[in-house]
């Protein structure tokens, strides 16, 4: 598989007013994959949506070096092509949503790029499909439920015919049916091919995940499958990040003198624990 | 009785095509000193029955009583309300204007006519409840703050009027998983200095263990009253209203599915840990 993302030696610094540098990423090193789901986890101000702004090149390294499918950020003539190629959907769909009616607010991107209209009105129609919201055309956006918003904030996204998503935190302002149809959408375009990179506060959305990054004071504390991460007790204590339900139940269980096989979800538990009754 | 609801109805835009009924019929009572969470999907109801409360929203049919006062009423004393009732939004750190940390705190309480002398006295405590040393950022700009602490800087504000309720709109949201431990204890912690609390919030988990009492809002009604365990048992309601469970009531369902025996009402982490090491022979610590 081809990569899709090259972040080397990367550092980015916020410059205040007395020209003093704020380093948000102290030296990243991370590659993803055509077609990966990657999740990255931190707490607040661990330098997560920093990243997730360099990837799309909202701003440039301070040093070291960030491609995104081979196009190096730092060059403004590139700029362009890396949204076309990395679409990001933000926390709050409000801030993102720009038209009067659905139709328009999905094709405004695709407008933006010289699509020619017989394939903007394609586009629009699929991307729609795909978020389960084709019904909702002539809709005014605003009049939406949350979740939906979000579908419509995925759908523009996905008419621009990217390569890879970048979710930061996108679910974190949805009630909990919200949360499972956007994580579910999610999931749907991965299987199709579609590259993921999925920032969040809510470990359970990290669980099914390829790979996860956990970032701590701008650097990568560790990278690794789920399972190598959420049984790092050390690891979790210093990104000061709590394992998701099932791993800290499987963990205290043990504890207490009660053997299993690692859980990341609660099905897995639930199997093991009947058996043992 | 701090918080009376009676009958209370809200309709958007009556008249229009855009007409919409947002609250339909609601009656509750709140005691004092009570923790109550508030939970129901987008577009339940939630955020409209709290601006009506706090006397954000006008035309309500019904009554809100305040600590026995009629807010709604046409000669009330809306001031007298702000000084009772504080309300923190979502996302207050967005609220954040001043040049200090200091400046922003104090602003609440000076415009409702705290004298000078007082303020940097009701600073300072409220910078205290949230885990904010007073000293070490009264200068600071709040801009310069993360998220997490910006909010915490919001809700000093806040607390820096005094107020008896609290009213708090997904005041966990966007935090990360610390943050959301953190805040839920400073909320408790404040509960037991006798502020009533109402908290809506899409989080079970956190409700489950924090929240005296639990209501569910479904299409503009009250649906559901009860403690968490009362409200968390009723699985097939909360499902069918969009609503979730706490992750510790999802998996005692699951193993009562698969025969074992579970308590009905198992909706806290230590409660399915505990059950769990009682059942299997396992040494409690």
């Amino acid at each position: 598989m081809q990569q899709i993302l090259e972040a080397e030696a990367l550092k980015f610094a916020y410059i205040s007013e007395d020209e003093t540098y704020h380093f948000a990423l102290n030296g990243i090193d991370l590659s993803i994959r055509e077609g990966e789901f990657v999740v990255i986890l931190g707490h607040n101000g661990s330098g997560k949506s920093t990243f997730a702004r360099l990837v799309n090149a909202l701003n440039t390294p301070t040093s070291g070096r960030l491609e995104v499918a081979g196009m190096d950020t730092a060059k403004e003539e590139n700029q362009l092509s890396i949204r076309e190629t990395a679409g990001m959907v933000f926390q709050n769909p409000d801030n993102q949503l720009v038209a009067t009616v659905v139709d328009e607010e999905v094709a405004f991107g695709p407008e933006n790029l010289g699509v020619p209209r017989e394939e903007i009105l394609e586009r629009v129609q699929q991307s729609l499909e795909m978020v389960g919201m084709e019904q909702y055309q002539k809709r005014a956006p605003h009049m939406l439920s949350g979740g939906q918003k979000q579908r419509i904030a995925i759908a523009s996204t996905l008419a621009m015919h990217p390569k890879m998503i970048i979710f930061d935190e996108a679910t974190a302002m949805l009630d909990p049916k919200g949360r499972s149809d956007i994580l579910e959408i999610i999931h749907q375009l991965n299987a199709q091919g579609m590259t993921i990179l999925l920032i969040t506060h809510f470990m359970e959305e990290a669980v099914g995940a390829d790979q996860v990054v956990v970032m701590s004071n701008g650097f990568v504390l560790k990278k690794g499958t789920p399972r190598e991460i959420f049984f790092d007790e050390e690891l979790l204590q210093k990104a000061e990040l709590l394992p998701p339900f099932a791993a800290q139940l499987y963990m205290d269980l043990k504890k207490r003198g009660i053997a299993l096989n690692p859980a990341l979800t609660r099905e897995e538990l639930a199997e093991q624990l009947c058996q043992l009754q | 009785m701090p918080i009376t609801v009676k009958n209370l109805s809200y309709t958007y835009m009556p008249g229009t095509p855009f007409e919409h009924q947002a609250l339909k019929n609601v009656s509750f009572e709140i005691a004092d000193g009570e923790f109550v969470g508030i939970i129901g999907h987008t577009g339940s109801g939630k955020s409209t029955l709290i601006q009506v409360i706090s006397g954000l929203l006008d035309g309500a049919e019904g009554q809100v009583l305040i600590n026995g006062v009629d807010y709604m009423a046409k000669k009330a004393d809306r001031k007298q309300l702000r000084r009772t009732l504080g309300v923190v939004f979502q996302y207050p750190e967005y609220q954040l204007f001043e040049e200090t940390v200091e400046k922003d705190v104090a602003y609440g309480p000076r415009k409702m006519g705290v004298p000078e002398s007082e303020l940097a006295g009701r600073v300072r405590v409220a910078l205290e409840h949230v885990g904010i040393d007073y000293e070490l950022y009264k200068d600071k700009s709040p801009f310069s703050l993360s998220g997490g602490q910006k909010r915490k800087i919001a809700i000093a504000g806040v607390l820096a009027m005094e107020p008896s309720i609290l009213i708090l709109d997904e005041p966990i949201a966007g935090l990360d998983p610390m943050g959301r431990e953190n805040f839920m204890q400073l909320s408790r912690d404040l509960n037991e200095t006798g502020i009533t609390i109402l908290m809506i919030s899409h989080n079970m988990d956190n409700l489950a263990e924090y929240a005296g009492r639990v209501l569910a809002m479904n299409g503009g009604e009250l649906y559901l009253n009860g403690t968490p365990r009362e409200v968390f048992a009723q699985e097939e309601k909360l499902v069918a209203a969009g609503l979730d469970l706490p992750e510790a009531a999802k998996l005692a369902g699951q193993l009562r599915e698969r025969g074992m025996d579970i308590p009905r009402g198992t909706i806290r982490y230590h409660e399915i840990l505990d059950c769990l090491t009682g059942k299997l022979g396992g040494a409690k610590q």
